[in-house]
């Protein structure tokens, strides 16, 4: 039974996540088959009257009862069909309807009822697809459309000609095609590679498409097929910028990826196009601080690259390069240009300066503007790199060029032999094509524009839709009519979609509300991400977290400890009732990113494509019993109280909102929840009435507490103690939106801890002194923070001690720097070691793989504490001092060292570039600050690679040794 | 005219609002006692100026409390029983640890659990301030993670305290001994006792002197739960499993367990998984359980004598659990128990004549109690609340005690309960929604002669399900209805029908 759960069968169907087997025991899936727990579940769903939730259930019982042959993806893949393959409850005539529609039959069949509430998917609009599609794909595409991209919906038209003639036209519709623009090869970047790899992991991509770091398949994905065949990087960014210009269907959602990163998800997606060198460059080697006479010198190598990478040479410090290439201008125009480098560079067209961005820096941008004419032009680029990072960017736009890196556009030679095996534009070609195009039917699917002008269909018209026999035809594809290549099921079920007379299509005028909704979010894969009246939903292996299969990018959240609300998209059930009309048209047209937590955004599909989806949404989902709330209240007094009980304060009646969601700009304390102020943008108010007194009512599990526990309020003495009006309080606080009023405890007040009449000990996370931290503020306005984890005092600093507010507020993440000056940063690791421990090189390791263990504190009748600390029979009490002279306050550290067997122990006092012994008998070190030490001890200073150490041998035999060390800074 | 009425109430409401008199009553209100007829909760004063968010309370040897403050602070606190809490004054005993989150007292030493370390401190010259303060064992690990918390128990019959340790971010365990239970003697002797723990809220013994930790919601855990600490036993997140290759002390690393599985199928192949002896259902049981007590006031604080008290911080109250040892594990009941806490409930501690102080916080985690931070004491006012005493297991069915003898008639009509039942999803991605429901049958209900107990006999009862009974319909013979209607049992494991 668990490999079957495996096996390749479960590729067709999908759970929705209640009824996943994956997350039921072994034991519990054996007995789930025909067993009690489905039948118990089928009893609630059928009282519920859901038809949707019966045949999930069925679906559970089917799938594992049947095994069914695997089937490739040679056959048209819609989502809607793929995910609901095996459901009982959706009839064949359901299914084939969904095909007709998703195949876009209509467009050859002309008329005809259509059970669904969904306009059919259009074909791509090829207008300017020269732009974007490789010339050479075409052709092949044409000749196989299944082969070339595996579930297509587009079927072969060209079935049944002879191979001559189906070459013939497949290469002058190619050609057709190609002339409609041109094609820009640009190769695919690391930088943008990584940041692709990432969004289209996170954002939702894989809701619908498989994920590209791994080597399996999901059930329901929409095949890509090799998209670097298909695709230029500039060609696909066109498409991902707005997808709804190309496909205005929507099934393909916009993103609202902006240019970026369009230009950082193609890149991933054809991060296997490679191409051949195109740009000369010269190495060369040298120090400068400007760029130098490149033509004086003499290169130290010279090559030909695909990129402007300045990693190219031996060197990534000390190093020049010079890169040079033909760009062939197409159209004359002013052309905009910005280059970015670190360090300096400049850009030269023609011998003449355009862009100069000399001179030692980070990565910075300098732009420039350069009018050019037809022709090919001579471009160079100069470059070097001092020390630290190297980057080169340079990019072009203008005269109608969409901005992109210039490097791209550059030729070695200034007339580039032809391209042996490339594609050449053949005109005579592309005019046959044009006429092909219109006569095999390209024309009846695709809307393409030639000089403004509509390509027609001169195909002679196919049967109406009424007319259709459900036999033969494309339905086989075996005559000379176009192959989809339908399964048997999809084929059974276009059957009996086609049987089935017009006006039972719609079941009578029975179709529900609910119905429709379902089609169209069937239709439009809104299934993939969200679940609604428990169907649908993230599923499979797409929704599981990255502990199980080892994976981190999908569907995730930057607040994990939200759980699965943080990271999977919101049910829908009832999303008519929750979202406000406006919002919820919003966010389905235009797509939504208003959860800050969650990393996958809500798409947009465009208005025309959700028919009256709103509508039905909202009709559907009415909630009943409206809350009257009436209130005799000044507004102002209203949201007053309203404001209380988001923010903290226990004076007020604080309901502490504040802590898990965040409030515009403000962070919340907690975790970072959709923000408070978006909400009565976003809800109903009536919603949110309901929500409030009860959240898991509508948002089963979900984290939201409930603050009017049985509808009871904590405060009795607010608003009559009545929840409905407290509710209402906060929902007019909250309907000035960015503009409400701040709720007490949403700003963090700076603290500071200070040591009067005894010293102030602060333990926590100290930046600079580890995880365990023991800060001591003197009332001499000294302070010094102790490593209890390596036994060494880690700073010294004068003025104010400590701001406690990053640990105080919230849950004290992170670690918090001294908040006085001149600090002084002692050296790291352990202090004390044994002499054959320390004689090669000073350890590395920590404190307590040397056994050095720290012992905690006593204090001084001054409070003043005194450390103790030990290494096997060595006791060691470290007691520092503030130590007041007349000029500044300094720190004395008294040691007492005693040991019971062992004869002898280094202390290492000091590190520093240079150490020196000056004629006061102190120790400079390295300048930063000096160390003078009690006479009973002779201090050695070592040289322990470029840096040097002061080191103290303690000789144990005769007793405890007591010294002491004195800090001037 | 109903305009001007409503500007004649405006006015009204600003002018009491705006009252100075009134503002400053306000202020210094002294808190009332709070609570209902059987148990009255009072505010103990805190220091002014001083936010003492209470993560440890020790009832000390000569009658003070001393209470230990997420800030660091340890405040003793003199007189506590005295019948006037705000009578009771409090000075300081040592500032600036770090995050001390478990309190116990041993021959004169206040050892103080840290989230670095267990430390003992001393007050040598009777000053009223510690002049010592010793590292006792510092082996496990932190960094600047917010969620590495570390909570110490009580001291054991051993002289043990036990220490849970939080994993990193709650996931994963980046640094040594996260997600373990490490026992540290009192002279410092520190054993490895434990792996799997996620996310603690408090530690406590039972009656039986055995340790249990509460464990919250998130990655393993579907729901909060009270786990029992048997010794080398595995809790079941394996995010700390990293750190078997640390010590021999509890034996091989386990297998790990497989996500979306069920916590008792996976107890079935991994003998090491110790099951949570209580599942609190989230939401209906809380959502972040706390300190754990146990009544060992034998009568002083009501009829829940050898029960464990559980605080839940997100819901500011106390739960209530009855335990029962079947097949060697701990299971058992859990009841909504006493609400209305100031803050959210953290440390609990019992005082010998019974009295409970808690202390809270809702820093970094809001609570229903929307005080920052309190102490507060609770006593039992001496009258008897008609409660479920006990909910036992029976291999059919369960056995119910009674505070007070039940209505034979309402309690001996099996329409009178209800029982559904369920249990969590156990997996690797954070929490659960309650999954697999089935609802037991109540098929029979048989009221014993005094009337203190009810035998409920069922169709089936459901391994690795919370039973949640309902029992609105059960009245006492004075006609009074439960105080608490509710109960719910973590069935792990089924007992053996009793030999004739």
């Amino acid at each position: 039974m668990n490999d079957l759960l495996r096996s390749p069968l479960r590729k067709q169907v999908s759970f929705p996540q209640r009824f996943d087997p994956k997350t039921w025991s072994i034991s519990e899936v054996e007995s789930a088959c025909g067993s009690a727990k489905c039948l118990i579940w089928l009893e609630r769903c059928v009282s519920l009257g859901c038809k949707m939730m019966v045949f999930v259930v069925a679906t559970l019982v089917v799938s594992l009862q049947s095994v069914s042959a695997q089937e490739t993806s040679t056959h048209p893949v819609v989502p809607g069909f793929e995910r609901f393959i095996d459901v009982d409850e959706i009839t064949d005539v359901e299914r084939g309807s969904l095909l007709i529609n998703e195949t876009n039959c209509h467009s050859c069949h002309a008329g005809g009822e259509t059970a669904m509430s969904v306009a059919p998917k259009k074909a791509p609009i090829l207008t300017g697809v020269g732009n974007r599609i490789r010339p050479e794909y075409f052709e092949q595409f044409l000749m196989d459309p299944h082969g070339t991209k595996p579930g297509t919906t587009m079927p072969d038209v060209l079935q049944g000609r002879s191979q001559n003639d189906k070459k013939k036209i497949a290469e002058s519709i190619a050609h057709f095609l190609a002339a409609t623009g041109s094609t820009n090869d640009t190769p695919p970047l690391p930088a943008p590679m990584a940041a692709g790899e990432k969004l289209f992991h996170s954002i939702g991509c894989i809701a619908c498409h498989d994920p590209q770091n791994t080597k399996s398949s999901l059930p329901t994905s929409v095949p890509l097929g090799d998209l670097s065949k298909k695709y230029t990087i500039p060609g696909l960014v066109e498409f991902l910028r707005n997808p709804l210009a190309i496909r205005p269907s929507g099934r393909m959602p916009h993103l609202n990826l902006d240019d970026t990163e369009a230009q950082q998800v193609a890149t991933y997606l054809l991060r296997n196009i490679k191409l051949k060198s195109n740009i000369n460059v010269a190495y060369y080697e040298g120090s400068w601080d400007k760029l130098p006479d490149f033509d004086s010198m003499k290169p130290v190598s010279k090559a030909s690259v695909p990129t402007l990478n300045p990693a190219v040479g031996r060197r990534r410090d000390n190093f020049g390069l010079v890169f040079t290439g033909f760009w062939k201008v197409a159209k004359a125009g002013v052309y905009k240009f910005r280059v970015g480098s670190d360090d300096g560079s400049r850009l030269l067209i023609n011998g003449k300066k355009i862009v100069d961005n000399d001179g030692i820096h980070g990565m910075v941008f300098v732009e420039g503007t350069h009018e050019l004419p037809v022709g090919v032009h001579e471009v160079r680029i100069e470059f070097f790199e001092k020390g630290g990072g190297e980057e080169l960017a340079v990019e072009v736009s203008g005269a109608g060029l969409p901005k992109q890196s210039l490097g791209g556009l550059l030729k070695t030679e200034k007339e580039p032999p032809m391209p042996e095996k490339g594609f050449v534009l053949n005109k005579e070609k592309a005019k046959l094509g044009g006429v092909f195009f219109q006569s095999v039917g390209c024309a009846n699917c695709h809307d393409l524009l030639v000089d403004q002008k509509k390509m027609v269909s001169s195909q002679p018209a196919a049967k109406p839709m009424a007319d259709l026999r459900p036999v033969g035809g494309c339905l086989d594809g075996k005559a000379s009519t176009p192959r989809f290549g339908w399964t048997e099921k999809q084929r059974r079920s276009l059957v009996a979609a086609l049987k089935t007379p017009p006006a039972l299509l719609r079941g009578g005028n029975s179709q529900s509300t609910e119905d429709k909704i379902g089609q169209k979010m069937m239709t439009l894969n809104c299934y993939a991400c969200h679940e609604r009246s428990f169907v649908g939903g993230v599923v499979d292996r797409r929704g599981e977290s990255q502990e199980v299969h080892g994976h981190e990018k999908w569907f995730v959240s930057d607040q994990p400890e939200m759980g699965d609300e943080g990271r999977l998209p919101p049910a829908l059930t009832g999303v008519g009732a929750k979202l406000n009309p406006a919002w919820l048209a919003e966010a389905m047209e235009s797509g939504a990113k208003e959860r800050p937590y969650m990393m996958t955004r809500m798409p947009r599909f465009g208005k025309s494509n959700l028919g009256e989806l709103v509508s039905e949404l909202i009709n559907a989902d009415q909630l009943t019993d409206p809350v009257v709330v009436e209130i005799e209240m000044s507004p102002r007094k209203l949201k007053q109280i309203g404001k209380a009980f988001a923010g903290t304060s226990e004076k007020e009646n604080g309901l502490s909102c504040i802590k898990c969601h965040t409030f515009g700009k403000y962070k919340a304390t907690g975790i970072q929840a959709i923000s408070l102020t978006t909400m009565t943008k976003r809800l109903n108010k009536d919603w949110f009435q309901k929500y409030m007194l009860k959240p898991s009512r509508f948002r089963p599990g979900t984290r939201m507490p409930e603050s009017w526990p049985a509808g009871k309020s904590f405060f009795p003495d607010v608003l009559d103690g009545d929840a409905n009006k407290q509710i209402a309080s906060i929902w007019d606080f909250l309907s000035d939106g960015e503009r409400a009023a701040k709720p007490k405890g949403l700003v963090q007040v700076a603290m500071q801890l200070v040591a009067t009449d005894r010293p102030r000990i602060y333990r926590n996370f100290i930046e600079g002194a580890g995880s365990r931290a023991i800060g001591i503020g003197y009332p001499e306005e000294v302070n010094l923070a102790f490593d209890a984890n390596n036994n060494r005092l880690a700073m010294l600093w004068y003025g104010a001690f400590m701001d406690p507010s990053r640990h105080w507020n919230g849950r004290g993440q992170g670690y918090q720097p001294p908040l006085g000056d001149n600090v002084l940063k002692l050296p790291e690791g352990v202090a004390f070691a044994l002499p054959a421990v320390a004689e090669k090189e000073w350890p590395k390791t920590s404190a307590k793989e040397l056994g050095l263990r720290f012992g905690g504190y006593r204090f001084n009748k001054d409070r003043e504490p005194i450390f103790l600390y030990r290494l096997g029979d060595v006791q060691i009490s470290d007691f520092p001092e503030p130590n007041v002279t007349e000029d500044i306050t300094n720190f004395v550290r008294r040691f007492e060292v005693a040991a019971t067997e062992t004869s002898s122990l280094w202390y290492r006092a000091a590190v520093g570039s240079k150490i020196i012994l000056l004629k006061d008998g102190t120790f400079d070190i390295g300048g930063d600050y000096k160390l003078k030490f009690s006479d009973n001890i002779r201090p050695v200073v070592r040289t322990s690679g470029n840096q040097q150490e002061l080191l103290i041998p303690l000789d144990l035999t005769k007793g405890a040794v007591k010294f002491s060390q004195e800090y001037i800074w | 005219m109903k305009n001007l009425m409503k500007t004649c109430i405006y006015a009204a409401v600003l002018a009491l609002a705006l009252h100075p008199l009134l503002l400053q009553s306000q202020e210094k209100a002294v808190e009332k006692p709070r609570g209902d007829d059987y148990y009255v909760i009072e505010t103990v004063p805190t220091p002014s100026g001083v936010v003492l968010e209470g993560g440890g309370i020790e009832f000390m040897a000569d009658g003070q409390i001393a209470v230990s403050s997420r800030r660091g602070d340890i405040y003793l606190f003199q007189d506590p029983l005295q019948k006037d809490p705000s009578k009771i004054t409090n000075k300081l005993f040592q500032e600036g640890l770090h995050e001390v989150l478990g309190l116990a007292e041993r021959d004169g030493w206040l050892y103080a659990t840290q989230r670095g370390e267990v430390s003992r401190l001393k007050d040598l010259d009777g000053d009223g301030l510690a002049d010592v303060v010793e590292t006792v064992s510092d082996e496990w690990e932190i960094n600047g993670d917010y969620h590495e918390y570390a909570f110490g128990s009580k001291f054991d019959k051993n002289g043990d305290i036990w220490v849970v340790l939080c994993l990193t971010g709650s996931f994963s365990s980046q640094n040594k001994y996260r997600g373990w239970c490490l026992r540290v003697n009192a002279d410092g002797t520190t054993v490895p006792t434990c792996s799997g723990i996620r996310s603690p809220g408090g530690i406590g013994a039972n009656v039986d002197g055995e340790i249990f930790y509460t464990d919250n919601q998130g990655p393993w855990n579907g729901t909060c739960s009270l786990k029992w600490l048997r010794p080398k036993s595995f809790q079941g997140h394996p995010g700390g499993n990293s750190w078997y290759k640390s010590t021999e002390a509890i034996g091989a690393r386990p297998k790990d367990p497989v996500s979306g599985s069920r916590i008792m199928a996976e107890a079935k192949k991994i003998p090491e998984f110790e099951p949570p002896a209580i599942l609190f259902p989230y939401r209906k049981m809380g959502q972040s359980a706390s300190g754990i007590v146990c009544d060992t006031s034998s009568g002083k604080f009501g009829p829940f004598q050898n029960q464990m008290f559980v605080g839940d911080q997100t819901f500011s109250w106390i739960m209530r659990v009855d335990l029962q040892m079947v097949k060697g594990h701990y299971q058992g009941a859990c009841f909504p128990f006493i609400t209305g806490l100031g803050s959210g409930t953290l440390a609990l501690e019992q005082a010998p004549n019974g009295m409970l102080f808690t202390g809270g916080t809702n820093r970094g985690w809001g609570s229903r109690g929307s005080k920052p931070y309190s102490l507060e004491r609770i006593q039992w006012t001496g009258k008897v609340p008609f409660e479920v005493l006990n909910m036992k297991a029976k291999h059919d069915g369960f056995e119910l005690k009674f505070t007070q003898p039940v209505d034979p008639k309402t309690a001996g009509d099996v329409n009178s309960y209800k029982l559904p039942t369920y249990t969590y999803i156990y997996q690797s991605s954070y929490g659960s929604p309650e999954v697999d429901h089935v609802e037991a049958k109540v098929t029979n209900a048989s009221v014993s002669k005094d009337g203190l107990s009810v035998r409920l006999t069922v169709d089936k009862l459901y391994q690795g399900h919370v039973h949640e009974l309902h029992l609105d319909g059960v009245l006492s013979s004075a006609g009074k209805k439960l105080r608490n209607a509710v109960g719910y049992y973590t069935l792990n494991y089924l007992p053996e029908p009793m030999k004739k």
